[in-house]
């Protein structure tokens, strides 16, 4: 007969019997033997498990070396793609490595498959966003995706992020290729904003004093280069190479800016420095800054300056004239009137008109009148410009004539 | 999926299971369980919970030691790298395809299949058990074949491994069968999470897809053992997701069109997978009795095939592919040609009995054809912020809804992996729409499929979840009945039912509780009365009709007409209030027109 609820519920409220007692010990353990050996099995299971991990671990870390080590040689022999395949197999037995990852990344990016790098370089980033090596390599695809707003931003970040080992080094190159990619934006006033603040970390390293330079150039912005080059000739890392060279450039822009006596002088400075330095330089380099500074003597020995004499700056405007009268009347015999246009022809036609004007122009007229100085000065620009266009290319002293009429001196 | 079909089976009752006579009544252990809990009542709970954690740690040391021993397999098998052309990629998966194909047929027949019918099967018909042998055939054959590159995951043998070991542990210590049934469970999620890396979706999926149900025994077993199995795996292979998942963002709430494409596409991958294991699988178990030891080798001699002509990533399990997947390495058409070789590969390799999962290459084909989709859809429209990688992880989670059928378990599944909580609206979007789709094209889902074709009758959790409850308000009636107080005199409630010509009255006692009163009782309580004034209440016996809600489940009822011929309900906001009784005719009324409706 089954027991009822009512005398079960009695029974278990009943004190335990000697027996019951005994069978409780016995129960209890067993339970600890159960439990003892299920802890003996699981550390003989554990110790196992961790030997034969262990062992394949070691293994595919000898491979996935193996893997690696081949992606660095196909890196270095400039073969991208082999490398690829080489970190992708070394990624694949060692997952979420970093090193592998950034590996493969860079890999990507040389092989041009940049949709992928992108995505490797941007969950890497995800991981480490003040780095400024991912920041820079984000921003590198960003450029070849043509996503403007991403690469300004990513080279900002690459800027302000974190450098280990050369770190002023590297944000000095990167400030360069900002400046770089600004400028192919058509953004030079942004660029220059950049590569001055670049300059102005670079005052102790001319080498990087005289790229910054050449970018200002390019950049229009030629004071400022002017400036930069200027900085190079008083330091004393700089060397004799590095000197000369800026030399030449401080002339250059000094041309570009018509200030032909400060570039008379940087030349002269180059002079007697090349003498000095006979093995510095090349016999190129020597040969055409002579002959800008040739020209350009002899460009100052055309040019009126306003501190000259009034007869010697009257006799430089007149002999001016003489020269583009010449070559205005050579241009004019030689151009056909069929092949010449309406604008061009008027402007022929209205420097002929004012030819007459000039034409009775002596030297006792001039001294003193400053306005026909200017004037006649006007006309000869004119004539050369116009000249160049129609009929090629100057030569002597109508070259000399048409870079100052570009140019105007301003020293 | 399982070959655990009827004639195979361990015969019931209890003969089969691994002790030689039920676990209550052994022959060196005579007590039995009412005895048990005479003398130590808290015996049973306490050794539960620390056998939870045996079976946690056990399991997550076997599970590992299965994926070394695949990934240890692979190496030596198929290289560290396997590329298309290499003759290996042929002779690896046929030879140990052979040797397989021999090894399920003549010792471990009860190792086909991937693991998740076997362990509902233990659970619904063999109470729980899982024999040792069936676990280290698993192991061991699911290990050869995906090392040797057959297109099959670890995660469901890692489940099946997970619910032996519990088994085995329970059986050893002699736990009564419904210790046993609650075990299996546990060990399987232990066993998932240790293979997934990830414990919830773990845990859900088998609430989801194994037992159907959750109680807080269940549930804190099952979690213990799987939390005991995540530690001591994470010792080995730390604690890292099993994917490295790119950035995944949702900026604008108009890309989630974007996510519906992806969905309403796996919906109808999954069923076209489904379709093509429905016809495959049951014409290869038609063939030739002998042919079936010869399939393994040959499906391994095709999947191989797949990989020497130019595929090799559709062989294994496909971890590294679905990684480069979510990174953009693959452009759309090669991912589309990866899922659907996939599919095919996974057909082949399943069909032919070789044992393995399925979980593996359903991730693969889900982020195959997500990062597909999500590729044409930035060809067109570049705008889209959403990464490959991220239609790729919601492409998994598509083809888990929609194949596997387990909605929660995918949603879920999406965040473990990725660890970010911004992509669960595209994920329950596509998923839902995979899923609905999935549904209305193939009715039945693929583990319930894979069961008939075996001969079994599983309960479809997919179904009990859709079945609509009966609640009391259902079967409930409008209160037609007389009620009086506690305090009405019993011969003025006999003239009042005599009036009304009722034979049912309902007393509203102290504390708010109800008594309901035949007229044939009333008539002895009336014939009892010694005072006047006596007030019905203290005549009446001291029990009181349960305390019963319109919103409770309707079987609730079932226990209490024994004793009451009507039961009342009551409203939960005001105490005592009637919202209407509820008769036992009511109630089987109430059921046989909820089952003619359904049929």
């Amino acid at each position: 007969m089954t027991p009822t609820l009512g005398s079960r519920i009695a029974k278990s409220k009943q004190p335990l019997t000697a027996v019951e007692r005994d069978e409780r010990r016995h129960l209890i353990f067993q339970d600890v033997v159960a439990l003892l050996a299920l802890t003996a099995v699981s550390v003989a299971i554990g110790v196992l498990t961790y030997f034969f991990f262990n062992s394949f671990s070691q293994h595919r870390k000898v491979l996935e070396k193996r893997w690696f080590a081949r992606g660095e040689r196909a890196l270095a022999t400039h073969n991208p793609q082999a490398a690829v395949d080489d970190f992708r197999s070394a990624l694949s037995l060692s997952t979420a490595n970093p090193s592998y990852e950034l590996a493969l990344a860079e890999a990507l990016a040389q092989a041009n498959r940049n949709a992928e790098a992108y995505t490797y370089f941007f969950s890497l980033h995800e991981a480490r966003p003040g780095d400024g090596f991912l920041n820079l390599q984000l921003a590198r695809l960003a450029v070849k995706r043509e996503e403007p707003a991403q690469a300004i931003e990513y080279y900002q970040a690459a800027l302000t992020g974190l450098w280990y080992g050369e770190g002023a080094s590297q944000r000095f190159q990167i400030r360069l290729e900002l400046a770089h990619y600004l400028m192919s934006l058509g953004r030079n006033t942004e660029a220059q904003g950049d590569l001055l603040m670049a300059e102005g970390n670079s005052l102790d390293h001319p080498a990087e004093l005289y790229q910054v330079g050449n970018l200002l150039e390019q950049a229009d912005d030629p004071s400022d280069a002017l400036i930069a080059y200027r900085r190079i000739e008083g330091n004393p890392g700089a060397t004799t190479a590095l000197l000369l060279n800026s030399l030449q450039a401080e002339a250059r822009v000094a041309v570009s800016m018509g200030q032909y006596r400060q570039a008379v002088t940087a030349l002269n400075r180059y002079r007697a420095k090349a003498r000095q330095n006979p093995s510095a330089g090349t016999a190129q380099q020597r040969q055409a800054s002579q002959q800008t500074l040739a020209q350009l003597q002899r460009l100052m020995q055309m040019i009126p300056f306003d501190s000259l004499p009034p007869r010697e700056r009257a006799r430089r405007v007149l002999r001016q004239a003489g020269i583009a009268k010449k070559r205005y009347d050579g241009c004019s015999a030689k151009i056909q009137p069929q092949n010449v246009s309406a604008s061009d022809a008027t402007t022929l036609a209205t420097l002929a008109t004012a030819w007459t004007q000039f034409g009775h122009v002596d030297a006792r007229k001039l001294i003193g009148d400053t306005s026909l100085q200017q004037g006649l000065l006007a006309w000869v620009a004119q004539v050369e410009i116009s000249t160049a266009k129609l009929c090629g290319p100057p030569t002597g002293d109508d070259a000399l004539l048409l870079q100052l009429a570009r140019n105007p001196d301003k020293s | 999926m399982s070959d655990v079909t009827a004639s195979t089976a361990p015969s019931l009752p209890i003969k089969s299971l691994g002790a030689a006579t039920p676990p209550s009544a052994d022959a060196t252990h005579d007590l039995n369980d009412p005895e048990i809990r005479r003398i130590a009542p808290t015996r049973s709970n306490r050794l539960f919970l620390v056998l939870s954690i045996f079976i946690g740690v056990l399991a997550g040391l076997l599970v590992v030691c299965f994926r070394i021993s695949i990934e240890w397999l692979n190496v030596l098998l198929l290289g560290s790298v396997p590329h298309p052309g290499q003759y290996r990629l042929l002779f690896a998966p046929m030879g140990v395809g052979l040797i397989v194909g021999l090894m399920v047929k003549y010792l471990f027949p009860e190792a086909r299949g991937s693991g998740i019918n076997q362990t509902k099967a233990a659970l619904y018909i063999y109470n729980g058990y899982i024999s040792a042998r069936t676990m280290i055939g698993k192991f061991v054959l699911s290990a050869l074949a995906i090392g040797s590159g057959q297109s099959l995951g670890p995660e469901d043998p890692s489940l099946q491994i997970g619910a032996g070991i519990a088994s085995l542990i329970g059986r050893r210590l002699h736990l009564s069968r419904e210790r046993l049934r609650l075990f299996a469970p546990a060990g399987a999620a232990a066993g998932l999470a240790v293979a997934f890396n990830a414990p919830i979706s773990a845990i859900l999926f088998v609430i989801e897809e194994i037992i159907g149900t959750w109680s807080a025994a269940v549930l804190g077993s099952v979690v213990l053992a799987t939390i005991s199995a995540l530690v001591v795996a994470r010792a080995f292979t730390g604690p890292q997701p099993m994917f490295h998942v790119p950035a995944v963002s949702l900026r604008d709430e108009r890309e989630l069109l974007a996510y519906a494409v992806l969905g309403v596409t796996g919906g109808f991958a999954s069923v076209l997978f489904s379709r093509l294991l429905g016809i495959l699988r049951p014409w290869l178990r038609s063939l030739p009795k002998w042919s079936q030891a010869l399939q393994p080798a040959v499906a391994g001699l095709l999947v191989g095939g797949i990989g020497f002509f130019g595929f090799p990533q559709v062989m294994g399990a496909g971890y590294d592919t679905i990684d480069h997947a979510m990174h953009g390495e693959y452009l759309w058409h090669v991912l589309l040609v990866l899922a659907i070789l996939k599919i095919v590969a996974t057909s082949i390799s399943f069909s032919s009995g070789t044992p393995g999962g399925m979980f593996a290459p359903t991730l693969f084909i889900g982020a195959m054809l997500g990062a597909s989709v999500g590729s044409v859809e930035k060809l067109f429209f570049p705008h889209l912020s959403g990464s490959v990688g991220s239609y790729a992880l919601v492409g998994m989670g598509v083809l888990f809804a929609g194949f596997l059928r387990a909605p929660l378990t995918s949603v879920f599944m999406a965040f473990e992996l990725s660890g970010n909580y911004s992509i669960v609206v595209p994920v329950i979007l596509a998923n839902t729409i995979a899923y609905l789709i999935a549904r209305s094209l193939q009715p039945v889902p693929i583990f319930e499929e894979l069961t008939l074709q075996d001969g079994l009758v599983l309960p479809s959790l997919e179904e009990s979840r859709e079945e609509t409850a009966l609640r009391i308000e259902d079967a409930m009636q409008p209160l037609d009945h007389q009620t009086f107080t506690g305090f009405d005199l019993p011969a003025a409630i006999s003239k009042k039912l005599q009036e009304e010509k009722e034979d049912i009255a309902l007393i509203r006692c102290s504390g708010n509780r109800w008594y309901v009163l035949p007229a044939s009782d009333l008539a002895k309580i009336v014939g009892a009365v010694t005072g006047p004034n006596q007030q019905i209440e203290g005549l009446l016996p001291p029990d009181r009709v349960p305390v019963l809600y319109p919103d409770l489940p309707l079987n609730e009822t079932l226990a209490h007409f024994n004793r009451w011929p009507l039961l009342p309900v009551v409203n939960r906001a005001v105490s005592g209030l009637l919202e209407g009784v509820v008769s036992q005719s009511d109630v089987l009324e109430c059921y046989e027109s909820h089952a003619h409706g359904h049929a």
